[in-house]
């Protein structure tokens, strides 16, 4: 059993940290355990812009990520702790193996955690984490999040304020639960996070465990998927399953129209229609364009000018 | 568990079924209880190439996205567009919900028959 508490803080680095020693662990099992500063997790086969306010979290500079694992979208912060349990098995996906260790540990720790439902571990009753798993090769890569001492209002702001009637697709939806954290439940008042991390990291690696840490090979590896992958585009929003958009609105006054699709993440059949701008116009810029939040910002400032943010908020 | 007669099997769980020239692919009866109702299916395209043993599609369920093995190296040559829209197809009647169709076959994986296959999956009880 290998064991590695992350020093990155970084959500790019540490899916990708996680992604490739899933890759690269063939015949050791492995614990790892991370926090990343505030950044949005989507599942590997959802719409982000349905899911979160996708326009809001790009204002505010909060990073929406795409991981290779199935479920919905989770928040992140640094008091959240994220582990993950590279093992080998043979087989389908399986939740028991995974979550009877972890709630074992964390009793052991002294927090009387519970499951729920499939996936999901409570505590008195609410849920302090979540979990999904990506099953390759003889390998199942099953990580979760645990609350620690999150921002809790942020959390439930950002996962809870956007369920968009607006997207028509087969993209996995996200489930909304009440959720708590250990701290604000009175436990392990005196400990950090990072304390935290480290106890729980002892407990899920188990005696014996050998520590880890990536060399400035792997290093420069995991900052070329980082690179390559998780910051890019294509990955993050080209790879939002195929969608219809329609939403009607008010923009400077008028009425508004807007419907478009995508495949591959990029824009088709788009329309907009509004006493105050050209629809020919608008159909150029945005045909064929990259759907997401950043060319969308630009584009509806190419075509609206001072009321872009108006035109972006309607558009996403 | 129902393994049809007629169709391959690899030990991944997959079926194939040659109809001249062409295979067609899908998931067997005991992959799709074993991976739980399907929300998404992610397919290659027509004119992709496939090769044994790698995987050719993710589905997923349970919040878990797995892989699926390609039986065969070779062409695509269909997509089956309504399992894409009704992943759930698959849970239903999994023999009936092909994937894809594989044409310019080159290889195949390992492949049983109906009594072998279900003789394999005595084993994994």
């Amino acid at each position: 059993m290998i064991a590695y508490q992350s020093v990155s803080t970084d959500p790019f680095f540490n899916l990708s940290l996680e992604e490739l020693l899933f890759q690269r662990f063939r015949d050791e099992d492995a614990v790892i355990v991370y926090r990343d500063a505030p950044a949005v997790v989507a599942g590997c086969y959802q719409n982000i812009a349905a899911e979160v306010d996708a326009v809001s979290l790009f204002r505010r500079g909060i990073p929406m990520l795409r991981r290779i694992s199935g479920g919905g979208t989770v928040y992140h912060d640094l008091g959240n702790i994220n582990y993950s349990m590279l093992f080998r098995r043979e087989g389908f996906v399986s939740y028991e193996d995974f979550l009877t260790p972890v709630i074992a540990a964390l009793g052991r720790l002294g927090i009387p955690a519970e499951r729920r439902r499939s996936c999901d571990i409570a505590l008195f009753g609410k849920k302090i984490s979540g979990s999904a798993q990506k099953v390759s090769g003889g390998r199942v890569l099953h990580h979760g999040t645990l609350l620690f001492d999150s921002e809790l209002s942020l959390l439930d702001e950002i996962t809870t304020g956007r369920k968009s009637g607006s997207f028509c697709s087969k993209a996995s939806e996200s489930a909304i639960c009440t959720v708590t954290s250990i701290r604000r439940e009175g436990l392990w008042g005196d400990a950090s996070a990072e304390e935290f991390a480290e106890a729980l990291l002892s407990e899920l690696s188990g005696e014996g465990a050998v520590r880890f840490t990536p060399d400035e090979g792997m290093l420069s590896e995991i900052e070329r998927l980082s690179e390559e992958k998780y910051r890019s585009w294509d990955w993050t929003w080209g790879k939002t399953p195929g969608f219809h958009f329609e939403r009607e609105g008010s923009f400077r006054g008028d009425k508004v129209r807007i419907s478009y699709s995508a495949r591959r993440g990029i824009v088709e059949e788009f329309s907009l229609r509004s006493p105050a701008l050209d629809e020919e116009e608008a159909r150029a810029l945005f045909e064929g364009s990259r759907f997401g939040p950043e060319s969308f910002s630009e584009l509806a400032g190419r075509l609206a000018g001072e009321d872009g943010e108006e035109l972006l908020r309607l558009l996403l | 568990m129902s393994v049809k007669e007629g169709l391959l099997y690899t030990k991944s769980h997959e079926w194939v079924k040659e109809e001249g020239d062409v295979w067609v692919v899908g998931l067997s009866d005991y992959a799709q209880s074993e991976l739980g109702d399907l929300v998404f299916v992610n397919l290659p395209e027509e004119g992709d190439e496939v090769k044994v043993g790698e995987s050719f599609s993710e589905v997923e369920s349970v919040k878990a996205v797995s892989d699926v093995y390609s039986p065969l190296s070779g062409v695509v040559c269909g997509v089956n567009e309504e399992v894409l829209d009704n992943p759930a197809s698959i849970n239903g009647a999994p023999y009936d919900s092909w994937m894809i169709r594989v044409k310019d076959v080159s290889d195949k994986a390992e492949l049983m028959d109906a009594a072998a296959y279900e003789a394999y999956l005595k084993t994994l009880a």
